[in-house]
């Protein structure tokens, strides 16, 4: 009679061995820990830096000038921000809005949202899911509201101020 | 005969299946090891490049800085604007000093892209820092000049910088290159340099001078230096050209009357020309700007106001030229031939050809974007750096 035994086999040393590397590996992974998107830091903080400091008169951007030439805007030392925010103070929110667009989004790739809140009240967003993380940067601002200054304004006949309110460019992936 | 079925395991197995096993062990906190070392390499190198952006797109310190009393380079102003003077500064520092200045050990380049995604020329520049990366100008570009014992003063420049082709005068120096062969490849370049051609009017003056006004009318960039014809006041591309009067002497005092964007001369300051000639507006010149005018025997800067001219640029149809009494000059406050150049490459404005990082020897590389504001445009900058 053949005799059986439990034979210990080195294939199966090297299996047990290899599913116990698997199962490691899988295990570790849960500890891997994702980079903060500091990606998205810079561009929240350059696109407010830029767009609060750089004047509608200064940029060249086609829209803006075509806004100019057709006298929606008024004042060609406005920041960027600044006139976005006059025409959402004399709620003309499409100017507003195709403004952040024009100005914006050469500069967003496909897969990174962007959003401008002023006052908490959307103007323009291009919405995509977040997935990853939100990124804000914030900047005061104010304005004359159109049509309220006079040609010399003085203590008696102050011109009508918008704001300060806050304007908010959030971005995300 | 009673046989007991047992299980067995020999020693021999046992020892193997051990081994293997602490094998595996061995391989994967190896593994995990050296994973771990790459991300803190990464971290660092990472947050080396965020710093160096940081301080790029900061004002530096002082906030004046110059190249004598820079403590921390920065290029911008208040709202990431790129200050032109700073920008210039920087690209003329010695790399390893601009590494040590910006708390690097890393090696870094810069470069930007407009918003199309394209490589863009900021103050004549397609990017800085590395040496070794080789950026190319997308321009096409010829050089003249009369014979190997006359001036050449930006021979090697515009064959470095441009790939220029080169002509000159006679089949002996230039086989195959004389200047009717540049008169006939004309068309197949964007920028031009002449310097010093000493063209006899009937041979050379004469027919080049249709083909050059042509040719810049329909938008290439010419540069003259020194006597462009032997005769006096012969006209081309708009100006009148000439070795005026008074002019004789072998080394010509001028004065820098008008700040130009371009060429980044002070106001009122002193140069020496080798040669003295001059040019003046003929007629079709637009935008005919005077740089620099000749001293003569005037002292006073209002007098020197109205003499010949040293150094203008104008508009001719599309095209621009520039012109200089002679490349062979001394700049009282600097280098004559640097400026001459870094002005030679804002001037034409050529747009940069892509660039190959492939064969730079790293471990690591990383990128950081960053926005600036450049001549009225949004551009990207767009750091890389590797150890």
């Amino acid at each position: 009679m053949e005799l059986k035994r439990g034979l210990y086999f080195t294939i199966d040393s090297i299996i047990a061995g290899s599913i116990i590397l698997i199962f490691i590996l899988i295990i570790s992974s849960f500890y891997i820990r994702e980079q903060p998107s500091r990606r998205l830091n810079y561009l929240s903080q350059d696109l407010i830096r830029i767009l609060g400091t750089v004047s509608v008169g200064e940029l060249d951007n086609n829209y803006i000038k075509g806004l100019i030439n057709d006298g929606a805007i008024s004042s060609l030392d406005n920041s960027v921000l600044e006139q976005i925010g006059e025409f959402w103070a004399n709620n003309n929110m499409e100017y507003a809005s195709k403004t952040a667009s024009n100005v914006t989004e050469n500069w967003i790739s496909n897969n990174t949202g962007l959003g401008i809140w002023i006052d908490n009240e959307l103007v323009y967003k291009r919405d995509i899911p977040i997935k990853k993380s939100l990124v804000s940067s914030k900047k005061m601002i104010s304005g004359i509201k159109k049509g309220y200054t006079s040609s010399s304004p003085d203590r008696k006949k102050p011109p009508t101020l918008w704001g300060p309110i806050i304007v908010e460019i959030r971005v995300w992936e | 005969m009673n046989i007991k079925l047992k299980s067995q395991a020999f020693f021999s197995d046992f020892a193997v299946s051990t081994l293997i096993f602490v094998i595996f062990i061995i391989i994967y906190f190896n593994y995990t090891k050296n994973l771990s070392n790459q991300g803190n390499g990464l971290d660092n190198l990472l947050a080396n490049a965020e710093t160096i952006s940081l301080h790029l797109t900061s004002d530096g310190y002082p906030s004046n800085w110059n190249s004598n009393n820079v403590v921390r380079v920065g290029f911008t102003d208040n709202g990431n604007k790129i200050n032109n003077q700073k920008f210039n500064e920087f690209e003329k520092m010695n790399y390893n000093k601009s590494k040590k200045l910006l708390g690097t050990m890393y090696d870094y380049f810069i470069f930007f892209l407009n918003e199309s995604g394209n490589l863009t020329n900021v103050e004549g520049f397609c990017g800085a820092g590395y040496p070794e990366i080789d950026v190319k100008y997308d321009i096409k570009a010829a050089y003249y000049y009369k014979d190997n014992n006359n001036d050449q003063f930006l021979k090697s420049f515009m064959e470095n910088e441009f790939n220029s082709d080169v002509y000159c005068k006679d089949d002996d120096d230039c086989p195959g290159a004389t200047l009717d062969d540049l008169r006939n490849n004309i068309n197949n370049y964007g920028f031009v340099v002449l310097e010093a051609p000493e063209w006899s009017v009937g041979n050379q003056y004469n027919p080049f001078k249709p083909v050059a006004e042509s040719w810049v009318d329909s938008g290439g960039f010419l540069m003259i230096s020194g006597e462009l014809v032997s005769g006096q006041k012969k006209e081309m591309v708009g100006a009148a050209f000439e070795k005026g009067q008074g002019l004789s002497s072998s080394q010509e005092r001028a004065t820098v009357v008008r700040q130009d964007e371009f060429l980044n001369f002070e106001v009122e300051q002193s140069l020496i020309f080798d040669q003295g000639f001059t040019v003046e507006n003929a007629g079709q010149a637009v935008d005919f700007t005077d740089i620099a005018r000749f001293n003569e025997s005037d002292i006073d800067f209002d007098d020197i106001l109205n003499n010949k001219i040293a150094i203008a640029r104008w508009s001719y149809g599309n095209g621009k030229v520039f012109f200089f009494s002679d490349f062979d000059a001394t700049y009282f406050k600097g280098n004559f031939q640097e400026n001459l150049k870094a002005s030679i490459k804002k001037w034409i404005g050529a747009k940069c050809l892509p660039f190959d990082i492939s064969k730079i020897k790293r471990d690591n590389l990383v990128r950081v974007d960053r926005l600036i504001f450049y001549n009225s445009k949004i551009l990207k900058m767009v750091l890389y750096s590797w150890n």
